[in-house]
């Protein structure tokens, strides 16, 4: 998976590339505080790739990461598309022929 | 004196006769007598043909009023089909300690590798718990530690439990192992469970060209659950004379795991025979923007699933970004970043990625469909600078992790450090996986230069095993890996030493 966009830190902060540096801390105070509340908005962030899980350490990161102003530039060009709540229509909506079948190995010798 | 008296104190008969001939005949132990001699082989046939009887006993038993009767034939259903009943009654249970004592029973189907055999029950009864108490893993690892000439059935062992421990690409590695031991030490049930090991492993990664792959092995070509997994890979593929509806079906029918099977087989049926299904390739949200077109192209690439990736797919995200870094002015900003992107999609492509044939160059227009499909890049071109750095990237880097592995193993040779059987075949495989892992980056390529890397010090490893440390099956399944892969990457000496080395009597 590709961590440049599956971990980049506007979509861990859920801003887009046009926010300030205000905007960034700002943000970022905010979901470091629904995390100790425990709330469950905050347990995960969208991506183009779909959901994925968020602590406290990957906001910290994704706001140190943002205030380099060399890295933050890096980061913008990565995140140009717009995180994806639901996989567009039409995609995913059969099930994959290829999918794995799971739960395989538990019929062995039997 | 009933019926069940007589047999009793026939197989009474039988093990004092067993034992005096043991003593007579010097030998150390009862079984090393009875799996390793003609008339203790025949002893073993009889027996194993006398098992039909304590089913008799019982019918007749029930039907005349005796319960005791079923207990007495049950006993004698275990002592005499020791295999069959660890495999349907201890092994399910998960009853680590009496699955492995119970194959100390002689018995036909492990006559040529009893010690194998009992640690293979073991572990497959392990690998039916998700948990065992402290003291019984201890004594289980104990046990493999201490296997003495490795064989067949300790290999498959050692595997099943490396997939206990979670580490699914080093029990591959063994279970791969294990099918390259000769057939005199390497019994059919183990030869059997590796392959079908092999088989369910792949369809439960969706690995279903290895599906194919493994069904059509010889160890499985009379398995049900082979044909029927292979009938279904091949319709899913789309590949040409796949079964059709009816044939699916009756492989369902005649195979276990009906339940188990049906939605597979109903996902199978929905794939019309002999053809593909339509690619799930994105077509670029925004062709104005370079950076946003690789970005959706890139997005695309990783939202199909690991095995649908389409040829050329990989190619074409790499010449977008290829676009951008020319085009663009962003080299000096994104230049790494692209290239570390580009290396993690290179190292988890499913298929090889050869670097002789790319997608088209840059500036070459897409050829869309009548249909509206998606459109699809001409799959020929010059090969794409940005791909193939990746491409060699990746190979360096497990190229240079497979040359670290080697040159400890080569350091342990120089030393002679002795390790147990088990770990021996630990490195073996653990290396084994490194090398396939290097192998599978870009086709052939990558195969000569992994075994470059990892030829010569296997060679030596096979060797000192073979003729200093007595682990002859062990040696001879290494000859005959390096044959297989000398023939493979056209290593010409290796492959004519290795013919000569496999025929050397163990």
């Amino acid at each position: 998976m590709s961590r440049q966009i599956a971990e980049n830190p506007f979509y861990v902060l859920e801003l887009r590339p046009d926010c300030t540096a205000h905007d960034v801390e700002t943000q970022g105070q905010k979901i470091l505080g629904m995390l100790e509340l425990g709330l469950q908005a905050a347990w995960s962030y969208p991506t183009p790739l779909g959901p994925r899980a968020r602590d406290a350490e990957r906001v910290r990161l994704a706001m140190a990461q943002l205030r380099d102003p060399v890295r933050r530039g890096v980061h913008e060009l990565w995140a140009g598309l717009d995180p994806a709540e639901d996989p567009p229509a039409g995609e995913l909506a059969e099930e994959d022929p290829l999918a794995p079948w799971t739960g395989a190995l538990s019929l062995l010798g039997k | 004196m009933n019926v069940f008296a007589l047999y009793l104190l026939g197989f009474i008969v039988y093990r004092l006769i067993e034992a005096l001939i043991n003593l007579l005949s010097g030998r150390r132990t009862i079984r090393s007598y009875i799996v390793r001699s003609r008339p203790g082989r025949w002893y073993l046939l009889t027996w194993t043909l006398a098992g039909v009887f304590p089913l008799v006993l019982m019918v007749d038993s029930l039907t005349g009023g005796n319960p005791i009767g079923w207990l007495w034939a049950a006993v004698l259903l275990i002592l005499v089909k020791p295999w069959s009943s660890a495999r349907w009654v201890s092994i399910p249970l998960g009853l680590v300690r009496t699955s492995y004592y119970l194959l100390f029973i002689p018995n036909f189907a492990w006559r040529d590798d009893p010690a194998g055999g009992a640690m293979l029950a073991a572990a497959l009864a392990r690998r039916q718990r998700p948990r065992v108490r402290a003291a019984t893993e201890l004594w289980l690892r104990a046990r493999l530690d201490a296997l003495g000439v490795l064989r067949g059935g300790g290999v498959v062992a050692a595997a099943l439990l490396s997939e206990v421990d979670g580490g699914y690409e080093l029990a591959r590695a063994k279970m791969h192992a294990a099918l390259d031991f000769d057939a005199r030490t390497c019994p059919r049930a183990a030869r059997r469970l590796a392959a079908s090991w092999l088989l369910l492993e792949a369809a439960e990664r969706g690995a279903w060209h290895s599906v194919v792959e493994c069904a059509s092995s010889r160890a499985l070509r009379f398995d049900r659950r082979a044909w029927l997994l292979g009938g279904v890979a091949r319709r899913l593929l789309g590949e040409p004379g796949a079964a059709g509806d009816l044939k699916l079906q009756l492989l369902r029918f005649l195979a276990p795991w009906r339940r188990r099977t049906a939605p597979l087989v109903a996902r199978a049926l929905k794939i019309p025979r002999a053809t593909r299904p339509a690619p799930p390739f994105e077509v670029p949200r925004s062709v104005g923007d370079p950076v946003v077109q690789a970005l959706d192209l890139h997005v695309a690439y990783l939202r199909q699933t690991s095995v649908r990736v389409r040829k050329g797919s990989l190619a074409a995200v790499a010449n977008a970004w290829q676009d951008v870094l020319d085009h663009d002015g962003a080299a000096g900003l994104l230049g790494s970043s692209v290239e570390d992107a580009l290396a993690e999609l290179v190292a988890s492509a499913p298929e090889p990625t050869p670097v002789t044939s790319m997608g088209p160059p840059s500036g070459a227009t897409p050829v869309c469909p009548p249909s509206g499909a998606a459109p699809v890049w001409p799959p020929s071109g010059e090969p794409g600078a940005l791909l193939t750095n990746a491409v060699w990237e990746v190979m360096e880097s497990r190229d240079r992790q497979l040359t670290l592995a080697v040159e400890a193993l080569d350091r342990r040779l120089e030393r002679e450090l002795e390790r147990r059987p088990a770990g021996e075949l630990a490195d073996w495989c653990a290396i084994r996986q490194l090398y396939d892992q290097t192998a599978r980056v870009s086709g052939i390529d990558s195969r000569r230069t992994a075994f470059a890397s990892a030829g010569g010090v296997i060679w030596n490893q096979a060797v000192w095993l073979f003729n200093d440390l007595d682990q002859r099956p062990l040696g001879n399944a290494m000859f005959h890996w390096l044959l297989d892969e000398s023939r493979a990457t056209g290593n010409v000496q290796t492959m004519e030493a290795m013919e000569s080395n496999v025929k050397v009597s163990f």
